[in-house]
């Protein structure tokens, strides 16, 4: 057997320690890569997911319970912080994205391993960073960083958005990279209308990355000089503008939010053709819905805006254009509704998490016309109206469809079959704790309860707990689920090379899990990558 | 509707406007969400794997139903946006005879300046059926004022002043909330909007009634609540009275805003260049000047509202007045806050 038909697990099996350790931390295979960012992003997801519990479990009554404001506060921003950057941003491009995308166009690797790897470390770098900064003096900011607060506080404001800043380096250099791999290393056959969604999704996603990231860089830098040099661009007093901080922050933020979102769409279009063993239905119009979505998010940082003293035709326009991304969103709903219509539908555990997604996503959509009105958004804004609709887009959304990815892809990265009946179990728990938890925080916010509070009215306490008790169904759901695929990826039952009988290249031309370079015959794709029902 | 009487009761004319939107929101959003998931879950249950070799068509979509619900959403996300418009012109529009209070933010209280002259603490007093115009600046970080009765809010920001406006229409005591966090005790800069019928407001702006006793009671309620879960540093509210703030009362021996302007007009010499008569000076007469709009030196028109009066006091060659001399020096580090809302308050009067 040649080294090159090993599969890329056992490449330095029967070596010492020292290299096979080698083999996982300077290795260039996008698919080791991949992995270390899988386990990378989920580790976060704990880390951030037990601060959230705190919060929950903090705000059992409007007490003080366990600690607090002060810690509260440090809390809230580091479970905010940690979300979005050390997971919902990186976890599905990085790790699913670096596994998947060469395997799907049928490349030996990304354009650029070497600035992969590199791509990798800089966000092990900002999260030590990150670290040093929670160590010394923590952050109370929320993740946002306001100023003029985030230009006073005495915390480690500093340390947290350099953190940020060179994380910010490994998204654009991820996406820069999927930018030539899409463009450069399709296998021969492989137009563009011919490519899995997942890879025209991960394409709008970098797109993105590349084009708005820099400017969350240069935002947080000019903080940086205000904190050190006492340079006033948003210090009133010093002649600056507070408001300008937020139209920078959210320039970046908001197409972040898509940075977020969109490779969760490309997830559920994999998934749900494989299980429902159909054709995606209208393919053109999710591929183009997902650029389309891409350049809309440019122009809509606004809306998070209303209220801040903007002018008023100001927030006319962003809320014009606010209601504008409803169509391709509605687009996508209806198509993945669609594309099950005669299927022959199994309900395996991607597949739960899947549909589980097509429910709490469209409740994050629909309630997304709420607060891009402006008259209702002067009501909802900065309530817990807005931390539940994120939550529906950002955990029912992009954490659902990831671990409907993580289940789907779980057999090819391992080469190992998970549990399905304890992965259909944590389904359960995550969902239906997870709408407890959330869709009680509709309520609250529009009664009123303003976000980031550490004590409230004691009107509003029978509904906080139901929250706290939903975010505690979540954690035994995660960890359900985790300890499932530890155990499954450890001693799970050996996986055939395609054991949902997918159509798209890395079910198809390769083993599970693949060689090292990817496969064994270059593959020529004369087809689309959904040819189901078709002989 | 489908809020009123939980928490947050119907209270103005805002809150009836955002919850004639919010039905329309809500009904508008089951059905869709209902149609969807019908569609789903009918699909899940009818067409779920038999047999391994399930025959499945090739169905790789259709014009009709892409562009039908294109058609759909974009109608009613156009409706939701003209609306929203609607009812936010109708609500930052100036009424006639507004009534105007001056709110100013810091970590971690609010304090209300009354024309005639009152202060109140973490209390917003109000009459019935008369538009408010709250006039709002922070003293440190952002803040944002929020009624949900009202459900309204408006961010109070360091450096320029905003305005709220809104009509309560119901007699009360309502929560008043820090929307924007602000720091350590973010949660606890509460506060009460007390509405009252005209001639409770008059007897209290003419010092012959106090708050009364049922809002008291509710102040303290809410303190004694805020030093239990957060001990110590929380403000005092409306029962407990700070030193300085006349809290229980309009009062009547306190000097109404304008009249402290009136004599700052004189001490900083601002009457050198500035007339009140109409007369030409070295600047422009104040006289009708407020809310009038002036040509600068560059053509562009400028409305004399409360950001351009506190620019030209700190940045007086920003923008000139056309046809006058750059002369006006500037009064940064000389005025304070409160110093500029008395100017205000003063030139206000001046029609």
């Amino acid at each position: 057997m040649s080294a090159h038909e090993v599969n890329y697990l056992e490449e330095y099996k029967g070596k010492s320690f020292f290299e096979r350790l080698m083999g996982w931390i300077v290795t260039y295979d996008h698919k080791r890569i991949g992995m270390l960012y899988l386990v990378t992003t989920l580790m976060s997801f704990v880390i951030g997911g037990v601060f959230a519990l705190l919060i929950r479990t903090e705000l059992w009554t409007p007490m003080k319970d366990f600690f607090d404001a002060n810690t509260y506060n440090q809390i809230f921003t580091l479970h905010g912080a940690i979300m979005v950057f050390w997971f919902i941003i990186p976890a599905i491009p990085g790790a699913l994205g670096n596994f998947c995308l060469p395997l799907m166009i049928g490349a030996k690797d990304v354009a650029f391993p070497k600035l992969n790897l590199f791509s990798y470390y800089l966000l092990v770098i900002g999260m030590l960073i990150n670290l040093y900064g929670v160590l010394s003096g923590g952050i109370d900011t929320g993740w946002t960083f306001y100023t003029p607060y985030s230009a006073q506080t005495s915390t480690s404001v500093i340390a947290m958005v350099s953190g940020v800043f060179i994380m910010g380096f490994a998204s654009i250099f991820t996406g820069l990279n999927f930018m030539v791999t899409v463009h450069q290393l399709r296998a021969p056959g492989m137009t563009w209308m011919r490519m899995p969604l997942f890879v025209w999704a991960i394409y709008s996603t970098s797109l993105l990355q590349v084009v708005a990231t820099p400017v969350l860089g240069i935002t947080l830098a000019l903080l940086v000089m205000e904190r050190t040099l006492g340079i006033g661009f948003f210090d009133p007093a010093l002649g600056g503008d507070p408001v300008l901080f937020q139209h920078f922050f959210w320039f970046y933020s908001h197409p972040a939010v898509y940075i977020m979102i969109l490779p969760a769409f490309g997830i559920i279009s994999e998934t749900i053709t494989t299980y429902a063993r159909k054709t995606i239905f209208g393919y053109n119009a999710i591929a183009y819905s997902s650029i389309g979505l891409a350049l809309v998010s440019f122009f809509v940082w606004g809306h998070h805006m209303f209220t801040s003293g903007e002018s008023w035709w100001a927030n006319a326009l962003f809320s014009a254009m606010t209601m504008f991304t409803a169509i391709p969103t509605a687009i996508k709903i209806v198509n993945w509704t669609a594309t099950l219509y005669k299927g022959s539908i199994v309900f395996t555990t991607g597949m739960l998490y899947t549909l589980g997604f097509l429910l709490t996503f469209a409740i994050g959509g629909l309630t997304g016309l709420f607060l891009g009105s402006i008259s209702s958004d002067k009501h909802f804004h900065d309530t817990y109206f807005v931390v539940a609709h994120f939550h529906y887009v950002m955990v029912g959304g992009t954490a659902t469809a990831l671990f409907a990815g993580v289940y789907h892809w779980f057999p090819k990265y391992t080469g190992r079959m998970y549990n399905e009946l304890l992965g259909q179990l944590s389904f359960w728990f995550f969902f239906i704790g997870f709408n407890v938890t959330f869709f009680t925080q509709f309520v609250l916010g529009a009664n009123g309860m303003p976000r980031r509070y550490f004590s409230y009215i004691p009107e509003f306490q029978d509904l906080n707990q139901i929250s706290t008790i939903g975010a505690w169904l979540i954690a035994v759901g995660v960890f359900i689920s985790f300890s499932n695929l530890i155990i499954s990826a450890l001693k799970g039952a050996k996986a055939p090379a395609n054991p949902w009988g997918s159509k798209t290249l890395e079910w198809t031309d390769t083993a599970s899990p693949p060689i090292t370079h990817n496969f064994v015959q270059d593959p020529i794709v004369n087809a689309g990558p959904y040819e189901y029902g078709r002989s | 509707m489908l809020l009123a009487g939980f928490v947050a009761p119907i209270a103005s004319d805002t809150a009836q406007n955002f919850d004639t939107l919010f039905n329309f929101l809500t009904v508008t959003s089951i059905i869709l969400f209902a149609v969807t998931t019908a569609f789903g879950l009918y699909f899940t249950i009818k067409y779920r794997r038999r047999t391994e070799n399930d025959e499945v068509p090739y169905i790789d979509g259709n014009h009709w139903i892409e562009w039908g619900s294109i058609f759909i959403i974009a109608v009613i996300s156009a409706v939701i946006f003209v609306w929203g418009l609607i009812d936010y012109r109708y609500q930052i529009a100036p009424k006639m005879d507004e009534y105007e209070v001056n709110v100013i933010g810091r970590q971690w209280s609010w304090t209300m300046q009354y024309q005639h002259g009152a202060s109140l603490a973490n209390q917003l007093v109000l009459p019935i059926d008369i538009p408010i115009k709250l006039v709002m600046k922070s003293e440190d970080v952002l803040h944002s004022f929020f009624i949900p009765a009202f459900r309204t809010k408006q961010d109070v920001v360091p450096g320029i002043f905003t305005t709220l406006r809104f009509t309560p229409n119901k007699v009360g005591t309502y929560n008043l909330f820090c929307a924007e966090y602000c720091g350590t005790d973010h949660s606890g800069m509460m506060g009460e909007v007390i509405v009252l019928s005209k001639e409770n407001f008059q007897n209290w702006k003419n010092g012959l009634m106090k708050i009364p006793d049922y809002v008291k009671k509710a102040g303290a309620n809410i303190a004694a609540n805020s030093s239990d879960t957060r001990g110590g540093n929380n403000t005092s509210r409306g029962a407990i009275d700070p030193p300085n703030s006349n809290n229980t009362s309009g009062g009547t021996s306190m000097i109404p805003m304008a009249e402290k302007g009136k004599a700052l007009f004189i001490s900083k010499t601002c009457s050198t260049c500035h007339s009140i008569d109409g007369s030409r000076l070295v600047g422009p007469t104040f006289k009708g000047l407020w809310g009038s709009m002036e040509e600068t030196q560059d053509g562009s028109k400028v409305k004399v509202d409360e950001n351009y009066f506190r620019e030209s006091l700190f940045e007086p060659m920003k923008r000139i007045t056309k046809g006058y001399p750059p002369a006006m020096p500037t009064f940064k580090g000389q005025l304070s806050d409160d110093e500029i809302r008395h100017l205000i308050a003063y030139v206000k009067t001046l029609k």
